[in-house]
């Protein structure tokens, strides 16, 4: 029997029509919309492809072709449609076949960028062409000529890129004049025209009185690069030629006239009043970057005074004209490290009297100086929760003090910096007095979404799940935030018993990945259909980012492992579930996730940290590292779920193996392979029962399959290889992934990844034609390794005598107790699969030697069975402790010993607010989590018989 | 420390410091690209040093004849980077767009009646309020749209109040 999911019975029957090649536009819609979203974009690209060769004067034909070709990632062939489109529907002329090509340009450098294979030869070929072109081209429009400009410098011309944007015809296309000077001034220093870009950048800073911070960036650079290197030759012909006759004499000849410059401007504009900070901050990044580079002796003719001194007087100034704005704080650290002793530069500060906490104006001036101080190491952040704690308290009782709509108050700030320092030392009752601060703070500053966010992030390391979801819906978030912020409460409070209320918002990021997958190439296709050229390849990026997002693959695990816990209360639910699965044969973007997390709304105050770069947010530092090791860990669980689908369609077939198992076990390998996958053994056959051992890295551990991409008949396998060299590559991946993460990886991952790994080896075993002993013994050895992991992970229960002293036991043992019962449900699993079978019928078809094997099989299943009810009735005796514990008070939650050393002696914190909270969120944890064991536990007893 | 540049694509991966504030509103994907894919050139996202962002502005070009003028549809400033002139200066970008690059009458924007404090900062830009929205928002509330002449208005034609409020349908160009 070959079961189908309805979205197997869907495609064959989808597939099967589009093979005729439809015309009929209804009928095309249909099979778009049903290809489109099972992800199957090969079939998606064929069909369109021979609707549009059909009728090649169809615009709309073209448009469906494209859009695609781009869902595809077939962005070669995208850009040749692009152009058909192009001369179909929106002009013709020599200009739309050059913009096409470089059309062509930029999308294949954009698929190699991204490690996509090389779509074509067509950069090389346009390297040539395209400057042969471009002095005949007519430009009408800017967004045209910014495109071409940007394809130029994709190819590394940008000469050809400068000439072009010097050009008047171009030139005048644009009507704000700066604009067209900055993109001319930033080619010029690409080329290494560094005099011209001086003087370029040196003309937008004096006419814009400084207006704009990047034009700062680029005269430090360019005038830093000036005396460095000698200055790139300009030819005369060339259109640049003009911008240097134009603008070169307003470079200066060296640093000091550099610095000369600056100065005078930043004097000048403060002289008119101009309120802004670029001029008062111009002179410090100048002055920076000549340290940086170690050349202020350079400097030494033109300053009154040694370059620390000149420091400090920039920093007071700035101090002076900025300290009540809350931006001050971010400037300063920019620059305070500059400076040899930068205790008294912060006394010098402190004594300006700008600082004081009887006004608004004044608390945000105490503030910057407060957190200068944690930064440059000059206190210690415990020591000072007190102060900070006290400031907050003079800012709320300020009179007059009116926070309007969507504003906050003006000392929430010091909150916020108690909150970053207890998650920083984190010890055990920090989690409570952060949630005691930031919950006092919210209820008077309901609109700060910092305080918000970091009160979530203080109860989850509180253990606390309850209170949770609803502080995360009360950030309303939706579209982007819930790739980009929902890392805030996933993976860890999927984790902590709640099911249904986790599933319900995994849901809505799974879903909003689907729409971005289907809409997004829409507007691809509109860029180009509105003449937004430069956009076009600026989308499909996006695209590509968004759909190899991070957060998205660990919200589809999640989401999946969840179902599964619920899928466990029966075997037919269980079968179901894996029948629904819905499983991309692909899975292409998990060979290259990326961090999308936004973190600059969630971490403003971890630049304080010493030492640590202030323009360098933590997802920078920690994006590689969380990445590989969480990916690891996504992969393998993906995998432990496809291999445990594999199994139980391979069990519900009697004599070969359905297509879907094909396919998962497929997926199962594919999710394991790295980006460059293995080589393939085309039709090799590999020896029967042979020991697997694992090869590492896993790339290279690819199986040596050879399936049909989406074919529709059973294919003919011979399992036993096909499972045997999941196996294999199973084990390769746990060989890479284990040492790399050991304590993630022994969670979930490990427990699932064994048991799928043992399911196939007793699959293999019992589908075999002849079991030999050498099988058997597979089997066994598979069965004992899961055994060891269930062992093992029984730390989550001995974890609990160990905190059990503590008042806030229940809650930080809740999520290890949480972990516990997933890693049983591998075990579920895997026994589910294999009760639902008909084993006894094989066995008595083993041969004589078999029969030992078999009986070690049995005998290590009645093991396991032991194993796995010990560890429900161990989950059991732990929920009821924590169902039965004594209702915490103020003085289990912030003993009077902790309040008093904290500062959080005031009626502003309340203990009983931290109390309330905890003992709400531990009511909804024991609730949530007797409920899902009392689940488990019956499905284990149902399927042990 | 504040650059003024084009908003793009990828800035949607990291404006939640923006983005999060309760008057702000989310738009879908869809939203935004229509407005970079329609009006390229129309939106702007200001970022300090570090590339954080510290506001955006987005905006697009509308009407017909003497109505042809730029439409704010969003401002909005990082709590953290307030009180520094940002939304002025963003608004500055979104006008010299309008006047030089589209050769607009003037610029609009709606804004909610109670929002007083966005208003008084409306007002001090130059702008009026040109005439009352009945029901504008999804809430009921009233809008009002406020107006600024540019140069190709010299008389300031399009910014004399009308003397009744009128209803969505009537503000559609």
């Amino acid at each position: 029997m070959c079961i189908l999911s309805r979205q197997e019975e869907a495609l064959v029957c989808a597939r099967s029509v589009a093979l005729r090649g439809p015309t009929d536009p209804h009928l095309l819609d249909l099979l778009r919309h049903t290809f489109k979203a099972l992800g199957h974009t090969a079939t998606l690209v064929a069909l369109n492809a021979h609707a549009f060769a059909a009728d090649r004067s169809s615009v709309k034909l073209a448009e469906s072709l494209l859009n695609a070709q781009i869902v595809h990632g077939a962005y070669s062939d995208a850009a040749t449609t692009a152009m058909a489109l192009k001369k179909l529907g929106l002009k013709s002329g020599a200009t739309v076949s050059t913009v096409a090509r470089w059309i062509d340009v930029a999308t294949a450098r954009a698929a190699e960028s991204r490690g996509l294979p090389p779509p074509s030869t067509s950069a090389t070929i346009n390297a040539q062409l395209v400057p042969r072109l471009l002095p005949a081209l007519a430009f009408d429009d800017v967004e045209t000529a910014l495109f071409a400009a940007n394809a130029l410098s994709d190819l590394d011309l940008h000469a050809e890129a400068l000439d072009l944007l010097a050009r008047p015809d171009v030139a005048d296309l644009f009507k704000i004049t700066d604009e067209i000077v900055a993109l001319q001034a930033a080619a010029a220093s690409r080329v290494g025209f560094v005099s011209l870009a001086a003087g370029m950048y040196a003309a937008l800073l004096e006419d814009s009185r400084v207006d704009n911070w990047v034009h700062v960036v680029g005269y430090v650079e360019a005038v830093l690069a000036l005396a460095a290197a000698p200055d790139a030759s300009l030819p005369e012909a060339s259109p640049a030629a003009a911008l240097l006759e134009r603008y070169g004499s307003r470079a200066p000849a060296n640093l000091a006239d550099a610095y000369t410059f600056v100065a005078q401007l930043a004097e000048s504009c403060l002289a008119e009043g101009v309120t802004r900070r670029n001029p008062s901050m111009m002179e410090l990044e100048l002055l920076r970057a000549a340290l940086i580079a170690g050349r202020v002796d350079e400097l030494a003719s033109v300053l009154d005074e040694p370059v620390p001194a000149r420091i400090l007087v920039l920093i007071l100034r700035h101090f002076d004209a900025f300290a009540t704005k809350p931006v001050c704080l971010a400037d300063l650290s920019r620059y305070i490290g500059m400076v040899a002793e930068p205790e008294a530069v912060v006394d010098t500060l402190a004594a300006s009297g700008k600082a004081s906490i009887e006004s608004a104006a004044g608390l945000r001036a105490t503030f910057t100086l407060e957190a200068l101080r944690l930064r440059l190491g000059l206190v210690d952040g415990v020591q000072r929760l007190g102060v900070w704690l006290g400031h907050y308290a003079a800012g709320r009782a300020l009179p007059g003090v009116k926070r309007e709509r969507g504003e906050r108050l003006p000392s929430d700030d010091f909150l916020l910096l108690v909150a970053h320092v207890l998650a920083q030392r984190g010890e055990e009752h920090d989690a409570a007095l952060a949630v005691t601060v930031l919950a006092n703070g919210l209820e008077a500053s309901p609109d700060n979404f910092e305080l918000r966010a970091q009160l979530i992030a203080a109860l989850l390391r509180a253990g606390v799940a309850g209170p949770v979801f609803d502080l995360y819906d009360e950030l309303e978030l939706k579209h982007m935030q819930l790739d980009t912020l929902s890392h805030m409460v996933f993976p860890a409070a999927a984790r902590m018993g709640l099911d249904e209320p986790a599933a319900q918002r995994l849901f809505a990021i799974v879903s909003f990945h689907k729409s971005n997958e289907i809409d997004t190439p829409e507007q691809i296709v509109r860029a180009f259909s509105d003449k937004a050229f430069s956009r076009a390849p600026e989308f499909a990026a996006f695209k590509d980012k968004l759909a190899s997002s991070h957060q998205r693959s660990v919200a589809e695990t999640e989401l999946a492992l969840l179902q599964l816990g619920t899928a466990l209360s029966s075997t037919s639910a269980l079968r179901d579930f894996f029948t629904e699965l819905v499983i991309n044969t692909d899975e292409p973007y998990y060979a290259g996730l990326r961090n999308t997390h936004d973190m600059a709304a969630l971490m403003r105050f971890d630049c304080l940290v010493l030492g640590g770069e202030p323009d360098v947010l933590p997802q920078d530092a920690e994006s590689a590292s969380l990445v590989r090791t969480s990916t690891a860990i996504i992969k393998a669980q993906r995998a432990g779920l496809h291999l445990l689908r594999a199994a139980v369609y391979a069990f519900d077939a009697p004599t070969e193996l359905p297509g879907m198992c094909a396919r998962a076990a497929k997926a199962a390998l594919a999710s394991l392979a790295g980006p460059s996958g293995g080589k393939k053994k085309k039709g090799g056959k590999k020896k029967k029962g042979g020991k697997k051992k694992a090869a590492a890295p896993p790339v290279q551990a690819e199986p040596a399959l050879e399936l049909p991409e989406e074919g529709d008949a059973p294919m003919m396998l011979g399992g036993a290889e096909a499972l045997e060299a999941a196996m294999a590559a199973y084990a390769g991946a746990l060989d890479v992934v284990s040492p790399q993460s050991k304590a993630d990886v022994r969670g979930v991952s490990e427990i699932l990844n064994l048991a799928g790994r043992a399911t196939l080896a007793m699959v293999t075993a019992v589908r075999a034609d002849e079991l030999t002993a050498e099988l058997a013994g597979d089997a066994v050895a598979a069965i004992d390794s899961l055994r060891a992991a269930v062992a093992q992970s029984e730390w989550a229960l001995k974890l609990a005598p160990q905190v059990e002293d503590s008042p806030l036991w229940p809650l930080t043992a809740g999520p290890a107790v949480y972990d516990f019962v997933h890693y049983t449900l591998g075990v579920v699993g895997v026994l589910g699969s294999l009760w639902a079978t008909k084993m006894p019928r094989k066995v008595g078809r083993l041969s004589e030697s078999a029969q030992a094997g078999w009986a070690d099989i049995k005998a290590a299943l009645a093991a396991l069975r032991d194993d796995a009810a010990d560890a429900a009735q161990g989950v059991a005796a732990a929920v009821d402790s924590v169902r039965n514990a004594p209702d915490l008070t103020d003085a289990d939650i912030l003993p009077a010993s902790v309040r008093t050393g904290a500062g959080l002696d005031s009626e502003l914190f309340p203990g009983a607010t931290a109390t309330a909270l905890f003992a709400a969120g531990r009511a909804s944890f024991v609730d949530a989590m007797a409920t899902a064991v009392a689940s488990r536990i019956q499905s284990l007893a149902f399927t042990l018989g | 420390m504040t650059s003024i540049r084009r908003f793009v694509a990828d800035d949607l991966f990291k404006f939640n410091n923006i983005n999060l504030d309760s008057l702000t509103e989310n738009y879908n994907i869809g939203f935004y690209f229509h407005y970079l894919s329609r009006w390229p050139d129309f939106s702007a996202v200001a970022e300090d040093a570090s590339g954080k962002q510290m506001g955006y502005v987005i905006g697009k070009a509308e009407g017909r004849g003497e109505d042809w003028h730029g439409h704010v549809t969003a401002v909005t400033v990082a709590p953290e980077y307030r009180r520094i002139g940002l939304a002025s200066k963003l608004m500055d970008w979104l006008e010299e767009v309008s006047e030089k690059q589209y050769d607009g009458y003037f610029v609009d924007l709606f804004v909610r009646k109670t929002n007083t404090v966005a208003i008084g900062m409306y007002e001090r830009l130059g702008y009026v309020i040109y005439r009352r929205v009945l029901g504008y928002y999804g809430d009921s509330e009233d809008a009002y749209d406020m107006r600024k002449a540019l140069r190709r208005d010299p008389e300031k034609k399009s910014m004399v109040p009308l003397d009744r409020p009128v209803l969505p349908e009537e503000c559609v160009f």
